[in-house]
């Protein structure tokens, strides 16, 4: 019984610590996460139900949708849907966004999303993986991107090739 | 740990009184203390009213091993390594209130990398839970009817399945 009021008070203790974290600790917390543990958060309460829409820095990858790798076409629908939903739901500034699509073929879907990201006057990083296709065409939209990077060939480990972007383009 | 340089000591003073004497050169990686510093409002005992003794004696056992010197390349490596070490093995708390402490200590004394490395521990023990697990871990009351919670999950459906 007594171990019990000790766990008690133990907890309330806690809670009294979470309920006092500063909301942009809690988004630097969620920004080291998946993305989808971090939406995850929003069904632990009502104050939790909209930190991850202030997340300052968005990012995905193949691995974002849960579905097997042999599912390419769903994938992608599910992949750029997911990307679609943040965007739209997201109200604070986006500093820094990164989308690593591996073999996903995409194609029209990325220029949306970069384009629509281009009106974010905030965003100080934008980082393009895709092994199939240079995206050199749609880079003209970021007149405030600071910082582009676009990802070229099919190495993951290998980095990016900043390169690529300006010979296409010529 | 050695140190030939004969640096100013500056004194810190926790919520709970206690004093701490604290080399200038470590101490500096707090932003919001070398503020201080350099507005001349440290010749006197730098009260810290947010933070514990316990907690800011974790705080200074980090920006002391993190303000040691590497003597050379060789050394660099292995210093790096030990830092690792070091870094993975202190936010191995006993008390998850403890971790918080520290991000809001962290945060308040403005020190990045320790924000960061405890932001980052919180994250890494959040994120393989499950709802129940992480609402019980810190103990957040669900106040969602079961109609609003239904409805945020069908929101982030894509996230939930």
């Amino acid at each position: 019984m007594e171990s019990r009021l000790r766990k008690m008070k133990v907890q309330s203790f806690d809670s009294a610590i979470i309920s006092t974290i500063p909301q942009s600790i809690i988004e630097n917390i969620l920004i080291r996460m998946p993305i989808r543990d971090a939406i995850r958060t929003s069904i632990l309460s009502r104050n939790w139900r909209s930190y991850w829409k202030s997340m300052p820095k968005l990012v995905f990858d193949d691995k974002s949708v849960e579905l097997p790798s042999n599912c390419k076409n769903l994938k992608k629908l599910k992949l750029v849907s997911a990307i679609v939903h943040v965007l739209i739901h997201h109200t604070g500034s986006i500093l820094e966004f990164h989308l690593d699509v591996g073999e996903l073929e995409m194609d029209s879907e990325f220029d949306q999303i970069i384009c629509y990201l281009s009106r974010n006057n905030n965003l100080k990083t934008l980082t393009l993986n895709n092994s199939w296709r240079n995206l050199t065409m749609v880079i003209a939209c970021n007149g405030d991107v600071v910082e582009f990077d676009v990802g070229l060939g099919s190495g993951v480990d290998r980095g990016y090739s900043d390169d690529g972007v300006g010979s296409d383009d010529g | 740990m050695s140190s030939s340089s004969s640096s100013k000591m500056i004194e810190l003073r926790s919520s709970d009184g206690e004093t701490f004497h604290v080399e200038e050169t470590v101490v500096l990686q707090s932003e919001t203390i070398k503020q201080m510093i350099d507005d001349d409002c440290a010749n006197a005992a730098i009260p810290l009213p947010n933070v514990t003794s316990m907690t800011l004696a974790k705080v200074i056992e980090y920006i002391k091993k993190h303000a040691e010197k590497p003597k050379d390349d060789d050394d660099k490596k292995v210093a790096e390594e030990d830092l690792k070490k070091f870094d993975a093995e202190f936010v191995k708390v006993d008390q998850e209130s403890m971790l918080f402490d520290l991000v809001r200590a962290a945060n308040y004394l403005n020190i990045k990398s320790l924000l960061d490395l405890t932001c980052q521990a919180v994250a890494d023990s959040i994120k393989d839970l499950s709802v129940e697990e992480v609402r019980k871990k810190f103990n957040i009351q669900n106040d969602f009817t079961p109609e609003e919670e239904a409805k945020v999950r069908k929101e982030n459906a894509w996230a939930f399945d």
